[in-house]
């Protein structure tokens, strides 16, 4: 990874800061691209030296590009991109109404902006920042997707006792779209990049334990052969893998690490 | 089968739907399941021929199908079933289902033995590779159809939390074998291909037979909570695939293993 340089997006994020330091760690450029510019630069000043906070929106073409030009002028090129931003509001929180998350009640506002910024969002700095990487023939697109591009969420996991079973709160559609959609573009982008050296690859991560009540901790961890939610820096070891050349004969690979989730 | 029709329209489901003239190989057909996919044939219009070991498990069909099913008595778990095999199975059939399995002696992996892993796989994986070799000479002529039970055990593991004592987990030889009978069926969905023969796979989930809890609801409880549906499987529940499977309703499937499991394996 050394001198590589890696634009994270949604790297003010708790996942997107596990992901800067790793790069980090093994000598890379962290970019550490967020919409929140604050987050940005805690993040980076709590990573290391060579990482670099930028406001970028993911969302916005003109933001993308304007990153991609002060990074390109000032490291000469972009090598990794981590397709890292999304929204993931812990279920039960309701941004707008408790019940928010069910289907039933889909907000269209809402799910509009969980697509533009998880899967739209990806797409367009993909198109940006990966047209550089195609053009230098060379090059890393990582998505981060998740369990959930793989399996429908239980959504007994969110259940809580004494509510009308038409108010119990649900993990929203949108998630579940975004990060299966991640899974298409990889595979799209993987063929349509090949032949100009740009390798693109999926990693789907299980939950990280974060503060999530007793209760809750209690019943996803029986859906998860080990029996536990990933600790926060668990991703690190497959970020490196994935983004450096350990992986340079993988493009268009899922990869999940999700405790085995998966696999009963 | 050329699907093409003058007038640009296609065959009605009706008309896809149909074994009239087949004739069809089931082995382990006086199963739980067995029975029931023997019937789905039945149902369909054809001849079948129930390969097992125990010909009184088939009765039922009898009293209802009477000289449309015949039993062919041989141990396929033994070599010698194969000239058995050959002499007495129709000189052409239309469809085969590989569904016999001998259930693993012992569920524990910590006691599993050698030679009970062989009778497993023997029966799992040998016998149906064994008998799609006979079927591919039997349905060259005019194409045909192999069906292999798979299971969702073959995609995913056990989670022995919910079995703690019941001695009903699985070896796992069964998982292996069936593991691997949806990679055979890969295979010869390609072997196939050029043949006119199709090779698809069905997966159940749990479809315990009636009795298979008592005195454990406990271990019902339990296996309920890991399916969306919530149920166990009704046994004609596995007829549908079957006559999907069988009938050229799915004339243009091939290499596929379709799960039947309540949507265990989807969360």
């Amino acid at each position: 990874m050394r001198g590589r340089v890696v634009v994270i997006t949604g790297g003010g994020g708790l996942l997107g800061k596990q992901h800067a330091t790793a790069i980090h760690a093994f000598g890379g450029i962290p970019v550490i691209a967020d919409v929140n510019l604050a987050a940005a630069r805690r993040v980076a000043s709590a990573v290391g030296s060579r990482a670099v906070p930028i406001k970028m929106d993911v969302t916005d073409p003109k933001s993308i590009m304007r990153v991609r030009n002060t990074v390109t002028k000032q490291f000469g090129r972009v090598d990794v991109l981590i397709n890292n931003a999304a929204h993931d509001p812990k279920v039960g929180d309701g941004r707008n109404s408790l019940t928010e998350g069910r289907f039933e009640d889909l907000d269209l506002g809402t799910w509009n902006v969980d697509l533009a910024v998880g899967l739209t969002g990806a797409v367009l700095c993909s198109r940006y920042f990966g047209e550089t990487m195609a053009e230098r023939r060379g090059g890393v697109i990582l998505n981060i997707a998740s369990d959930l591009a793989l399996i429908g969420p239980n959504q007994t996991l969110y259940e809580v006792p004494g509510l009308p079973s038409t108010n119990q709160p649900k993990k929203p559609v949108s998630y579940s779209v975004v990060k299966s959609g991640l899974l298409g573009l990889t595979r799209y982008l993987a063929t349509y990049w090949a032949s100009h050296n740009v390798r693109v690859n999926a990693l789907c991560p299980g939950g990280v334990e974060n503060g999530q009540a007793a209760e809750f901790l209690k019943r996803i961890i029986r859906l998860i052969p080990l029996s536990r939610m990933a600790r926060l820096d668990e991703y690190q070891g497959a970020i490196v893998f994935l983004c450096s050349d350990a992986s340079s004969y993988m493009t268009g690979s899922v990869i999940s690490i999700d405790g085995g989730r998966t696999c009963w | 089968m050329s699907m093409s029709h003058s007038d640009g329209s296609g065959p009605s489901i009706r008309q896809l739907m149909t074994l009239e003239g087949k004739v069809a190989v089931v082995t382990g057909g006086g199963g739980h399941l067995g029975l029931e996919i023997c019937k789905a044939l039945l149902e369909l219009g054809a001849q079948v021929t129930v390969v097992g070991r125990n010909p009184s498990k088939i009765e039922p069909l009898r009293s209802a199908f009477a000289e449309k099913v015949t039993f062919l008595k041989v141990d396929l778990n033994a070599k010698d079933s194969l000239p058995i095999l050959e002499e007495n199975l129709p000189q052409r059939f239309d469809v085969l289902v590989n569904n016999a399995l001998t259930w693993p002696a012992t569920p524990q992996f910590e006691k599993v033995q050698w030679d009970e892993i062989q009778v497993t796989l023997s029966s799992g994986i040998i016998s149906p590779i064994m008998l799609s070799k006979l079927a591919f000479v039997r349905m060259a002529e005019k194409g045909g159809v192999i069906l292999n039970n798979a299971s969702m055990y073959g995609s995913v593991s056990p989670d022995f939390r919910i079995y703690r004592d019941s001695g009903m987990s699985n070896g796992i030889d069964y998982n292996a074998a069936k593991a691997a009978i949806i990679q055979v069926t890969k295979y010869l969905a390609v072997k196939g291909a050029p043949l006119g023969i199709r090779v698809n796979a069905f997966s159940p989930g749990p479809f315990s037979p009636p009795g298979a809890f008592d005195g454990k609801d406990w271990f019902r409880d339990e296996l309920l909570r890991k399916m969306p549906l919530a149920r166990i499987g009704q046994k004609w529940e596995i007829k549908g695939v079957i006559a999907f499977l069988a009938t050229d309703l799915s004339s243009y499937v091939t290499g596929q293993n379709i799960p039947v499991d309540g949507g265990w394996t989807i969360w």
